[in-house]
């Protein structure tokens, strides 16, 4: 049955992103940003699937299961907070997408900015730290295909299956696709949580009842600093307003600025992207809590199982693997976009720089598809032996790519700026992060807070000071 | 148009931000200053341990107090980003 699931499944997301795209796809701009075309609906699931990763499904659970319902708020709010680089990035993204027709960060970068190196600087690091980023996504499928099948599949059969399939539809229809197949898997996998969630508390006598039999056993589950008092005011802090820096800087997220038809379009999504996660960021930390009912005691990496240890215990075999085909679309949704994103950059961003130039229309099409399998063939080698855990490879990628936001942030919307400060910011900002992750600098020099936060405000001041001096200079240059 | 990163050093266009974003800079700058306060009032409202005690006790669907008090915040949010959008973010 998890078989027929699966191949069904499959076959049908295949299909149905396939339909139209023939003629999108000639053109870079058809390829990488479906002509710029999307509305509402779908670029408000594109971006939200693209966001929503394997994490939403196995570790939102997981994190449930370990620190109880305050977990829920930080990826919540702090999500929904993120709505408002729609403005402060977005929206000047999209009017000089519209206007220069950029389809890369780095071309927004360079032709505002005048200096290549700090574009190719941005380009560098979006690619660098999205790489473990993508490479997470097929270590998660991996995992995930050999739980449902019962070891049927092992994990590195899996992983490049799953990336395999992923291919196919990014090669074929590029950003068409991929958006296509965001709508539809993004309100497949939340429809599909929403209902696990109903039946599982169901079965657990109600969610009132649920709650208060696990708030009689573990009351610190339900406290406002999270259980073992992990969340202190100043980590609070930290998470709260990191996803604000972070959503904006991953290069699929930025890349889906350009292709809003309008900024209407653009503006209704970040309502949406504000609202979206307050329902569903809850469900699946719902399930992690109820989970000390049925499956007690379990610790460390264990507790990332509980999403499919509940589904096992409460829900029919084809339900249960139905909602990890679910789970399967999130890593899907995520990875395909990450590989259109890094191929787009190293084809129309790199490539030049060792003297390729694409001859005719389609050649720079065809190069970036040759990326795309590349890329995938990369992350899948990393998926071979992870050089971390799970969410030592993530936080690492999310703070190296949340540094990029100051300068990016300033060059946009602070004039003057000076490209050396964003260099500077940058060089920065990403030493800081590889010494956090490393053990380097110890993480008792940032007060509590997390290392992310005293490296963002560094760059802040960097920047702030290297518009000072411009500021100063122009100054006198009209003197 | 081609915008690949091209050799030159000095930057073709530097793009100031949009008509609708530079009319009547002082009214807008009020404006946006105005706008800047409901945003960060919004964000202290989420460091609810500055100013509240939450007890520690189940409500209503067996949640805590205090969740409800953040969806509140995040209703407030989505109010106020749609207003944002209405209001000052213009085309």
């Amino acid at each position: 049955m998890v078989y027929v699931i699966l191949a069904a499944y499959i076959a049908l997301v295949f299909a149905s992103s396939l339909r139209g795209t023939r003629t999108i796809g000639r053109t870079p701009e058809g390829y990488f940003l479906a002509n710029r075309n999307l509305t509402t609906l779908t670029l408000f699931f594109t971006i939200l699937a693209t966001n929503f990763s394997a994490y939403y499904f196995i570790g939102f659970a997981g994190e449930g299961y370990r620190r109880g319902y305050a977990f829920y708020v930080i990826m919540a709010l702090g999500t929904a907070l993120a709505c408002l680089s729609f403005y402060l990035i977005g929206d000047p993204v999209w009017r000089l997408g519209q206007r220069h027709r950029y389809i890369t960060p780095a071309e927004l970068i360079h032709h505002q900015s005048g200096s290549r190196v700090f574009a190719l600087l941005v380009a560098l690091v979006m690619v660098a730290f999205t790489l473990p980023y993508l490479a997470l996504q097929i270590v998660g499928a991996g995992y995930l295909l050999e739980v449902v099948t019962n070891g049927g599949i092992p994990y590195l059969a899996g992983a490049a299956l799953l990336t395999c399939f992923t291919i196919a539809y990014v090669f074929i229809g590029g950003m068409t696709s991929v958006a296509r197949t965001d709508l539809k898997q993004g309100i497949l996998m939340f429809a599909l949580m929403l209902i696990a969630a109903i039946i599982i508390s169901s079965k657990l006598g109600g969610l009132p009842k649920a709650n208060e039999a696990v708030f009689a056993r573990l009351p610190e589950l339900f406290a406002r600093e999270g259980a073992d008092g992990y969340y202190t005011p100043a980590k609070w802090f930290s998470w709260l307003v990191f996803w604000l820096f972070c959503i904006p800087m991953f290069p699929q997220i930025f890349m889906r600025f350009y292709i809003a038809r309008t900024l209407d379009h653009l503006k209704r999504s970040a309502v949406l992207y504000a609202f979206a996660p307050l329902v569903l960021s809850l469900l699946p930390v719902i399930i992690g809590v109820l989970g000390h009912l049925s499956h007690p005691g379990l610790e460390g990496k264990a507790a990332d199982e509980i999403l499919p240890l509940m589904l096992v215990s409460h829900t029919p075999e084809w339900f249960a693997a139905l909602i990890m085909t679910g789970a399967l679309a999130a890593f899907m949704s995520t990875l395909d976009s990450q590989l259109l994103a890094l191929s787009t950059i190293t084809t129309r961003d790199f490539l030049p720089l060792f003297g390729w130039k694409p001859r005719a229309l389609g050649e720079e099409v065809r190069m970036g598809k040759a990326w795309v399998v590349l890329f995938a063939i990369a992350g899948l080698l990393i998926a071979w032996h992870p050089f971390a855990t799970i969410f030592d490879m993530g936080k690492m990628a999310f703070s190296g790519l949340a540094m990029l936001f100051p300068p990016v942030f300033f060059l946009l919307r602070v004039k003057p700026f000076p490209p050396l400060a964003g260099i500077g910011a940058i060089v920065a900002g990403e030493i800081g992060v590889v010494a956090f992750h490393y053990g380097w600098l110890p993480p008792s020099c940032c007060f509590g807070f997390e290392p992310f936060i005293v490296l963002l405000a560094l760059e802040l001041l960097i920047c702030t000071f290297g518009w000072l001096r411009a500021q100063t200079w122009s100054r006198r240059n009209e003197v | 148009m081609s915008c690949r990163l091209a050799k030159s050093k000095s930057p073709e266009f530097v793009d100031n931000l949009p008509e609708a974003q530079t009319a009547k800079p002082m009214n807008r700058q009020r404006k946006g200053l105005f706008w800047t306060a409901i945003f960060v009032a919004l964000f202290a409202l989420s460091q609810d341990y500055l100013f509240v005690e939450w007890p520690q006790a189940t409500t209503l669907l067996g949640f805590p107090l205090w969740l409800f008090w953040y969806f509140f915040v995040q209703i407030l949010l989505v109010a106020a980003i749609w207003l944002f959008s209405k209001k000052f973010w213009q085309d």
